[in-house]
């Protein structure tokens, strides 16, 4: 955390009520919380993110930790708010946007080189999206929130063992969608998988499964 | 296919993602997406307008502290003041109608008397009580010289110089009905049996305090086998003036009245007989 050695007072001060430490701690937390649910397929990441925080700096008075705990408490009611999302989203149906958000057919070369040029934002919420729902809860925990096994578990109220089987079967996933997408190597036409086409709207899926 | 020794390098090949440190060969694709992942939450989010004042504003954390009217003072029970209780009930009473006040008069009255005689506020009121209790007890003592039960049979015979001692028994309602009814019995019996029991109430009734069997009779005029047993008590009587006027001259006629007296009393005898061996388990006579 940016916050470093100063966290304590921050900390401190976030608990009394001082704006400065509030906009301390959003600064440095906003952006992996605001990605971890924009890449999850959020319909308005930046207002649930809003609500989160919301919910974090009204309840801060009660917290005691460090500040890895705090991360994993902003994460764990983050990822509650994704999940009432999702719930609210399946009882109303939203349209999706197809803006056909395909990986770009490119002519055969480098798988590596291929893969590093094209992934860009977009491509990685498409693979983000191809991912069932905890897997990419577990993906997204480990690499935006810098949590551990055991802290993703307990985001999640899940076992340890649950959250390295979902990591395992989100790799091999990913390593598939990753390998479908550098097939324009052999010279085949489309680099198109089963969900490719897939629109970035929640899957049936991804709502209400934790 | 992916095989497990494919998985286990994925596995290292991600944790070598997280860690910072060069990834496999084989693993550049996942590297690459784990960069493009950071690389898109590097933004901070736009917040709402509530989020917004309150990164501007702060938040007000309340105090614990309590306030200086209610510090130290217990809580009250009542909302209503006491002063302003008595000042509200005498307003009330003054806009009542006519028929609330006389009814609550009333009923303030009724209270008030019955809490002075709970208490025995009231005159003349414990005086009374002690000479009652005193002539209770007069009366139980003097009793047992002249009564022979507790029923009061004999109360007008010792109706001795202390009218003030009869005055409370007559006074209990239970003793009155049983004092008036058995005077015209006792007399029956004394006028037809005078030869008989010459003395039937006196020195028994006295003594042992156990009424006679006269007494006895005489409490229950409505007994049918009263009639019966005057007449009895009639025939024997006759029956020993006759042998007073017979001296002991063995006449069939007194061996006549022998057998009848015997036939009488026959009965009698073969009924307590059954009764005596009905007790048993009907084997006696076996």
């Amino acid at each position: 955390m940016a916050t470093g050695p100063a966290f304590d007072d921050v900390l401190a001060a976030a608990q009394a009520g001082a704006a400065w430490a509030f906009e301390v701690l959003y600064r440095d937390l906003s952006p992996a919380v605001t990605g971890y649910l924009r890449l999850h397929g959020a319909l308005d990441p930046d207002d649930l993110a809003s609500e989160t925080f919301l919910a974090v700096f009204r309840g801060l008075a009660g917290f005691s930790g460090d500040e890895d705990a705090l991360r994993s408490w902003v994460f764990t009611i983050a990822h509650r708010r994704l999940v009432d999302d999702w719930r609210r989203r399946s009882r109303r149906p939203q349209l999706a946007e197809d803006a056909g958000d395909l990986l770009p057919e490119t002519p055969g070369g480098d798988v590596e080189d291929d893969v590093l040029t094209r992934l860009g934002t977009e491509t990685v919420h498409r693979l983000c999206a191809g991912l069932p729902a905890d897997q990419r809860s577990v993906l997204l925990l480990r690499v935006l929130a810098d949590l551990t096994v055991e802290q993703v578990a307990a985001v999640m109220g899940r076992s340890v063992g649950s959250v390295k089987a979902l990591q395992r079967r989100g790799l091999r996933r990913l390593r598939a969608e990753l390998e479908a997408a550098g097939t324009p190597r052999t010279g085949e036409a489309s680099v198109t998988t089963g969900t490719a086409g897939a629109p970035l709207v929640a899957r049936p899926a991804m709502t209400g499964a934790r | 296919m992916t095989t497990p020794a494919d998985a286990r390098t994925d596995e290292e090949a991600f944790a070598a993602c997280l860690a910072g440190r060069p990834v496999p060969a084989g693993a550049q694709g996942l590297a690459a997406f784990t960069d493009a992942v950071r690389s898109s939450a590097t933004a901070p989010g736009r917040p709402n307008a509530a989020l917004a004042e309150l990164l501007a504003t702060g938040l007000l954390v309340p105090t614990q502290e309590p306030s200086r009217g209610t510090a130290g003072r217990p809580a009250r029970t009542s909302r209503k003041r006491p002063h302003v209780l008595i000042p509200t009930l005498v307003a009330k009473f003054a806009a009542a109608g006519a028929v609330a006040k006389a009814a609550a008069a009333g009923g303030v009255v009724a209270v008030a008397l019955t809490g002075a005689a709970t208490a025995g506020a009231l005159p003349g009121q414990q005086d009374t009580a002690v000479v009652e209790s005193s002539d209770t007890i007069d009366t139980t003592t003097d009793e047992p010289t002249g009564t022979t039960d507790g029923t009061g049979d004999v109360t007008d015979e010792p109706a001795a110089g202390e009218p003030a001692a009869e005055e409370p028994v007559v006074e209990e309602p239970g003793t009155e009905p049983v004092v008036e009814e058995p005077v015209p019995v006792v007399e029956e019996p004394a006028v037809e049996v005078p030869v008989t029991d010459p003395a039937p109430e006196s020195p028994e009734t006295s003594e042992g305090g156990k009424p006679t069997d006269q007494q006895k009779f005489d409490r229950h005029p409505e007994n049918p086998g009263r009639a019966a047993s005057a007449e009895a008590h009639q025939r024997n009587a006759e029956r020993k003036a006759e042998r007073a006027v017979q001296p002991e001259a063995g006449t069939p006629e007194d061996e006549g009245t022998d057998e009848v007296l015997e036939a009488e009393q026959a009965p009698v005898v073969e009924q307590s007989a059954p009764a005596g061996h009905g007790k048993g388990n009907g084997k006696n006579g076996k």
